[in-house]
């Protein structure tokens, strides 16, 4: 398994981040396993720290969807199997985050999901992962095959933080 | 996560250093199943330095609450950040945990 110290060769780096009208672009690609997701958030955190996003957005919004959207892909999707690759794709700029995240699974119907709100009583102790994601994201779309979750996350014009 | 253990007259205090996620939130469920089976109903959660909470952290944390009510006993979130409150209450949980979801817009 490759090392997660050095910045470069994390996560099999596919595309090294390009200066992309003041944004950035990576791919990384790796067999993620549960106790390596917030080092991938961490990852994406650092990439994305030249683009000043405002502060709830870099500690909330993007790291609590990333997190949950690699946990899907590597606990549902991927099973937990270290053999299967998790692929994370991130273009972003000032004014857009978007990140796709891909696992090996067979897929999944998110349309089949269980409102984790709909609990009239006890709230239940899992399932609202993807509840998560969708009231932090802009946009949330998924693949037919279902092995495939697409965020977009539309930051404001003049968010704190976001200028220079 | 570090887990600390603080004795106070309102209960046994659980305070929590770090993220609560998916790759550590069992150590604080068994944790609180621990304090529970040996008596200590009263659980109070300390969240000062907490910065990042998942979905599984939560789940957790409606797991204690669950197991220390069934027993009679009372469990209590503290001081948490306004990050954590936003989330908690995006997941539709500040009612059940009974906090307000101040600091958020």
């Amino acid at each position: 398994m490759q090392s997660l110290m050095t910045t470069d060769s994390r996560f099999g780096l596919s595309r090294q981040s390009a200066r992309l009208q003041a944004g950035v672009s990576f791919t990384l690609v790796a067999p993620i396993k549960v106790g390596r997701i917030q080092e991938v958030v961490q990852v994406i955190k650092d990439r994305i720290q030249p683009l000043a996003y405002p502060q709830s957005v870099v500690e909330v919004d993007i790291p609590l969807a990333v997190t949950e959207a690699l946990a899907n892909g590597v606990v549902h999707g991927n099973k937990c199997d270290s053999r299967k690759t998790i692929t994370v794709s991130v273009r972003a700029s000032r004014r857009r985050f978007r990140c796709v995240v891909t696992d090996e699974g067979a897929g999944f119907d998110p349309d089949h999901i269980p409102d984790p709100l709909d609990a009239t009583n006890e709230p239940p102790t899992s399932g609202r992962g993807l509840h998560l994601i969708r009231s932090l994201m802009s946009r949330v779309s998924f693949n037919a095959r279902g092995n495939q979750i697409r965020m977009l996350l539309e930051l404001p014009r003049n968010g704190n933080g976001a200028g220079g | 996560m570090k887990l600390t253990l603080l004795e106070e007259p309102s209960g046994k205090v659980m305070a929590i250093a770090g993220p609560v996620t998916l790759d550590n939130c069992h150590l604080l469920l068994k944790q609180g199943k621990h304090l529970v089976s040996e008596g200590y109903f009263d659980l109070i959660l300390d969240f000062a330095s907490v910065d990042f909470i998942d979905s599984a952290g939560m789940g957790t944390l409606i797991s204690l609450s669950k197991l220390v009510k069934e027993s009679g006993g009372s469990f209590q979130l503290r001081n948490l950040s306004d990050n954590i409150r936003r989330v908690l209450s995006l997941a539709r949980l500040d009612r059940f945990f009974g906090i307000n979801s101040g600091g958020v817009e």
